[in-house]
């Protein structure tokens, strides 16, 4: 087997065929049926998201301790990196875990397209190629394509022409980039993220000009569902709502208590020895779980063995 | 010296940022974002000369006695398309899909563009175009049929045509549902399936519905009229045998996988290729299964009856004989191409184009191949 029969195997074909029986059962509506897709798949990867949107959290409230380690080892840069590192560790940390849901997308990405092209019978050499991909034990996928191209006001084969979805799409982009920017002291690193404020929502709008609607559905919908889940786990973030007029206060998840902002974090914190501050990797997190994102210092512990946190989480609730 | 490092540093991290919006942007517009139809047209043979639509969208005139090429000429595309930088593959061709027609000297074809050009051999302009301004009609998919002075088709868009042979439009049938299917037409009545599960029997007079037949999927094959009988196959797995007056059902048979080919009916049988690899061979009067050929690979190229034979070509491209007579089968020789296009024969050869753009004749009983030329 070639990786592209690998591929076809495990993804894409179980992928087309859910796809079309779901839509069988969703009023032949493929539309509806990609906003399902959208929704479980979210929800297969939930606990990636929360651990993601946990370590974001964290990277803020830890935002005191770096700005402390710039400032204290300005002048040398390899200690810094050490010294970062090592917090990231104490913490139980990976600064670059919330890469996980991003990567682990991708191939869902490739393979929804390419059953786009198939399903909705865009090229008759792609349509032709389905009939490989149908569970002969399946019967009912064989007489349900092609599947219905019209959506609302979409042909989810085609690119929006109103360009309607291509807006949506990048505004719900910058929403989610906005609640999850990590409020830094350092300038640079606030620049960057500036940048990627603005360029992925404008990448993802080209995209969107370009790509067949029915995938700018699913990143419309997976948008929309990470906004809520990361309202839900940590509040509003970076974003400033309008209607309110200041950022809203990150709340605390026992009290409901909004907790101090992040921007008085470059000159907050006095740096503590890790060991009185429960920083020991295992040890002392219990008690810092769910402190709330505006703690003043200290990192907060991503726990390891989540099991035992859910169990807390069900007795606190 | 602080200030302009950081500065610096500042530059070229905007820039790297910049650098990778840019690659996104010409990778996501170089891979082409929407899948590029390349074409299959079978060969249509007219006396010594077969014509064909090609894969860089040229139809093309071959002489089929000595292989040489006739005649050649490219279809006008009148709309292009591509990625956003222009690096992607745009339709700088028309592909064709179905077989030409001739008629009186005169050849039409249909191109993807959704425009019918008719063409008088041996000119590099066509002769004719419809629609002749530029509001095309939906991507044109099956082939055309010449009856009369009329020319017959459908396009994706959900209409039946009718043309004079000037290319005027006789009448329209629209269907709301999308055509890929060849029509066929038997006395005064033109059948055409349709992907919204439908055949429907049209007058040739003036495009009125006669009656309509609702399977249990799409139909992209082109009907056999044979007698009082239409067969047409769907994507339910079933190949229905329904009177061509009424359009009631009078049997219907199952595969295992879609009937994507037209099946040839010859002698009180219908020799029937799925996309499952088989060739069923049944009787046009109850339906009843024979035998059955299991080819191995799917067929999607509809069989051509050559004498007593019938030529079957897999998508793996392996051509095979069946007996009529005997209904055995032979492997007759394999052109390691796929082959999705139908097959034409004359004079003892039969006709294949490949999906490499190839065009080759294969002798029926010894299985002997030549190229022919096409490029």
């Amino acid at each position: 087997l070639d990786i592209g029969a690998i591929w076809d195997l495990i993804i894409l074909s179980p992928l087309i065929n859910v796809l079309i029986m779901l839509s069988h059962y969703l009023f032949n509506s493929f539309g509806l049926t990609i906003i399902v897709l959208t929704i479980v798949i979210r929800a297969a990867m939930y606990p990636l998201t929360r651990r993601q949107l946990r370590a974001t959290k964290a990277m803020q409230s830890m935002q005191s301790q770096i700005a402390e380690l710039q400032k204290k080892y300005a002048k040398d840069r390899q200690k810094l990196v050490e010294e970062q590192r090592k917090l990231y560790r104490q913490s139980g940390m990976n600064p670059l875990g919330c890469l996980g849901p991003m990567l682990i997308q991708f191939p869902v990405w490739f393979a929804l397209y390419q059953t786009i092209m198939r399903v909705l019978a865009v090229s008759p050499e792609d349509f032709l190629g389905l009939s490989k991909h149908l569970y002969t034990s399946w019967p009912l996928v064989f007489s349900q394509v092609p599947l219905e191209n019209r959506f609302l006001w979409l042909d989810l084969a085609a690119p929006d022409q109103w360009l309607i979805l291509p807006i949506l799409v990048a505004g719900s982009f910058w929403v989610q980039q906005k609640m999850s920017t990590v409020a830094s002291s350092d300038p640079r690193q606030q620049q960057t993220s500036q940048m990627m404020l603005w360029m992925m929502p404008a990448m993802f709008f080209f995209l969107t000009v370009s790509f067949p609607s029915g995938l700018a559905v699913y990143w419309l919908v997976t948008n929309i569902i990470s906004i809520a889940m990361q309202y839900f786990i940590t509040g509003w973030g970076g974003l400033t709502l309008p209607w309110v007029g200041k950022k809203p206060a990150v709340r605390d998840r026992k009290t409901k208590e909004p907790v101090a902002q992040l921007k008085a974090a470059p000159t907050v914190a006095e740096p503590k020895p890790a060991k009185e501050e429960g920083l020991e990797h295992g040890k002392s997190g219990d008690a810092r779980e769910d402190s709330g994102g505006g703690r003043p210092a200290g990192p907060p512990p991503i726990r390891r063995k989540s099991g035992r946190g859910r169990s807390q989480r069900h007795k606190r609730r | 010296v602080r200030i302009w490092c950081s500065k610096i540093g500042q530059f070229w991290r905007w820039l790297w940022v910049i650098a990778l919006l840019l690659v996104g942007l010409v990778f996501t517009s170089c891979i082409g974002t929407q899948a590029v139809p390349r074409g299959w047209s079978g060969g249509t043979i007219e006396g010594n000369t077969l014509y064909l639509g090609t894969m860089d969208g040229r139809l093309v005139a071959v002489d089929i006695t000595d292989g040489s090429r006739l005649w050649s000429t490219k279809l006008a595309v009148y709309a292009t398309s591509g990625g956003a930088f222009g690096c992607s593959q745009g339709t700088t061709s028309v592909a064709i899909y179905g077989s030409p027609a001739v008629s009186d000297n005169v050849v039409y074809v249909g191109g993807y563009n959704g425009k019918v050009y008719a063409y008088i051999p041996g000119e590099d302009e066509p002769d004719r175009i419809y629609p002749p301004s530029d509001n095309r009609t939906g991507a044109i998919v099956g082939g055309l049929v010449t009856a009369g002075d009329r020319v017959y088709f459908a396009t994706a868009g959900g209409t039946v045509y009718a043309l004079n042979d000037r290319l005027q439009k006789q009448w329209t049938f629209f269907t709301k549902e999308k055509i890929w299917s060849t029509p066929a037409v038997a006395g005064d009545t033109v059948f055409i399936g349709t992907f919204g599960d439908k055949l429907y029997a049209l007058n040739t007079d003036d495009g009125t519905k006669k009656w309509e037949f609702t399977a249990g999927g799409a139909i992209v094959a082109t009907p056999v009229v044979d007698g009082n009988t239409v067969y047409i196959g769907s994507f339910d797995r079933y190949l229905y045998a329904l009177d061509t007056a009424t359009g009631s059902l009078k049997w219907k048979f199952m595969a295992k996988n879609w009937f994507w080919a037209k099946p040839v009916v010859y002698n009180g049988l219908i020799y029937a290729p799925s996309l499952d690899g088989k060739v069923y061979v049944l009787s046009t009067d109850n339906g009843e299964r024979v035998t059955e050929f299991d080819l191995n690979s799917p067929i999607s190229s509809s069989p051509v009856l050559a004498g007593d034979l019938v030529v079957v070509a897999t998508e793996e491209g392996v051509l095979y004989t069946i007996d009529t007579k005997t209904n055995e089968m032979k492997r007759l020789t394999s052109l390691e191409e796929k082959v999705f296009a139908s097959l034409s024969a004359s004079q003892g050869s039969v006709y294949i184009h490949t999906a490499n753009d190839a065009l080759y004749a294969v002798d029926t009983v010894t299985g002997k191949r030549r190229n022919l030329t096409i490029k």
